[in-house]
């Protein structure tokens, strides 16, 4: 395997990709921030629809701007909009990346920003061209893991090889995120003895808690007919099927969306809103959403486990896809990095396979592009969300 | 017993395995993850569905990824296909009063 090389950043760990954002601050600016981008693939266009500013979506894209991954900042904005772009500029720059805003009113229209920004960008690039390369271990890596498009394959075949993944990269030294703790519900209990200390447990144990209020409110609770059809007899066997991709490492402690864990190890992200006086915002409203939810907590990285089959990728940060129905990989294997069908048909164990998606995500943060980077999928979605962050992460 | 079928036990700590394939009644399950042990299948079990490994007391917790994920209704026998008809979730039956 080729040695670890990440790009340096002024502040906190190395990059594994070294890439300009271009950040459009409303949708009335997305179509110019496409445009600037299109000069290169290693330009990613990220960025919020809403008009009304979001504190959330606003930590969000800083964030996101602030990723080991990428190197330097364009800001593009209407001019109109609630999202300040000077005020996010500033928070950016303390990190010691280039920032530049677009402003699309004083510029002048469609064609001059695009030309403008385009500029910029061509001379970001060429200064990216000069950032220093340092030795990185498995224990600078932060990755996260995902599942979608799931079928009965999911929690026999790949989330478990995930899991398995997982312990091996945190008994490495990685940082490891799981998301998704509206599919922890009825597990409240098996979750938090999962917790590294009794703090991690009662915090493990609330956020669970959260969440299965919320499934109720929303009424995303419940496990579906077709789930009892693949096998499923209860919502703690479905729930237990996705929470298998942790593997069995102890839980540090949760984060919130755009939080750094604390530490190295095993952390749960509660991307779940929190109660605020003016309800809004689903917990994941689709796959990218909890995707870029794990990214904006410095994943350099997502593990993500499909059975029906998936094609998304990611802005920022690779997606490596791993395919659990060997049927969806026979018919997909374009879109897939490991097969994880095979635990399936009986060719390997899920220790083998855990082995392999293992190898496959060292050779990601040496470089090599994931399926879904080399056909060119860099999905994003920020929506509208309250969420308080965690006081001790 | 002629043919087998295999299934896949995902913990070690499990008393059922997963199906591996569409599993006809009568024949030899060989059980992945469990050196090699071949179990009776006593019911039809279709792909993905649950099969016991050990016998199960009514009230006793069915195990899968090495925790209880239901409770047996009835006591089930090794072999059996198990879901909804005689093991429940501990959390719906909480739920509705049903246990503490």
């Amino acid at each position: 395997m080729s040695p670890l090389r990440g790009y340096q950043r002024h502040e906190g760990p190395p990059g594994i990709r070294n890439l300009v954002a271009c950040i459009h601050t409303v949708e009335c600016s997305s179509f110019v921030a496409e445009e600037i981008a299109a000069a290169s693939p290693r330009v990613h266009t990220l960025g919020f629809p809403g008009c009304y500013s979001n504190t959330y979506a606003s930590r969000m894209m800083i964030a996101l701007a602030c990723h080991p991954n990428v190197g330097a900042v364009l800001l593009v904005s209407l001019g109109c909009e609630g999202t300040d772009a000077g005020t996010m500029a500033e928070t950016i720059r303390k990190t010691g990346r280039p920032v530049e805003i677009v402003r699309i009113q004083e510029e002048g229209g469609t064609e001059r920003a695009i030309r403008r920004g385009k500029k910029i960008v061509a001379d970001m690039l060429a200064g990216l061209e000069k950032t220093p390369r340092l030795e990185m271990s498995i224990s600078d890596l932060t990755i996260g893991t995902e599942c979608g498009g799931s079928d009965a394959t999911s929690g026999i075949a790949a989330n478990p090889a995930v899991g398995h993944a997982f312990d091996m990269l945190v008994d490495a030294g990685a940082t490891a995120i799981i998301e998704e703790t509206l599919e922890m519900v009825g597990c409240a209990e098996i979750v938090a003895s999962r917790g590294a200390s009794t703090q991690a447990a009662e915090q493990l144990r609330e956020t669970v808690r959260k969440a299965e209020e919320f499934s109720l409110k929303a009424d995303q609770f419940s496990i579906a007919a077709g789930n009892h059809h693949g096998g499923l007899t209860t919502i703690e066997e479905k729930s237990m099927g996705a929470f298998a991709k942790c593997g069995s490492a102890p839980i540090r402690g949760i984060i919130k969306v755009a939080q750094k864990p604390p530490g190295h190890g095993l952390y749960v992200l509660d991307s779940v809103p929190d109660p605020s006086s003016f309800l809004f915002g689903y917990s994941n409203p689709n796959d990218s959403e909890g995707i870029l939810d794990l990214i904006s907590c410095g994943a350099h990285m997502v593990l993500f486990t499909t059975g029906r089959g998936s094609v998304i990728g990611s802005v920022i940060s690779p997606v490596l896809k791993i395919c659990g129905n060997p049927r969806t990989y026979a018919r997909m294997s374009g879109d897939m990095d490991v097969n994880a069908g095979r635990i399936v048909t009986g060719e390997a164990s899920v220790v083998e396979i855990g082995e392999q998606i293992f190898n496959a995500a060292l050779e990601v943060a040496a470089g090599k592009q994931t399926r879904s980077e080399a056909l060119g999928h860099r999905e994003y979605c920020i929506p509208y969300k309250h969420q308080d962050l965690c006081v001790n992460a | 017993m002629q043919q087998k079928a295999r299934a896949l036990r995902i913990n070690l700590r499990d008393n059922v395995a997963i199906a591996l394939e569409d599993i006809p009644a009568g024949v030899g399950v060989l059980i992945e993850g469990l050196d090699g042990k071949v179990v009776i299948a006593l019911h039809s079990i279709p792909f993905a569905h649950k099969i016991a490994l050990s016998s199960v007391k009514r009230g006793e917790p069915i195990l899968k990824y090495g925790v209880p994920i239901a409770f047996a209704l009835a006591d089930i026998p090794i072999g059996a296909w198990i879901h909804e008809h005689n093991a429940k979730s501990y959390y719906e039956a909480r739920r509705a009063g049903e246990i503490p």
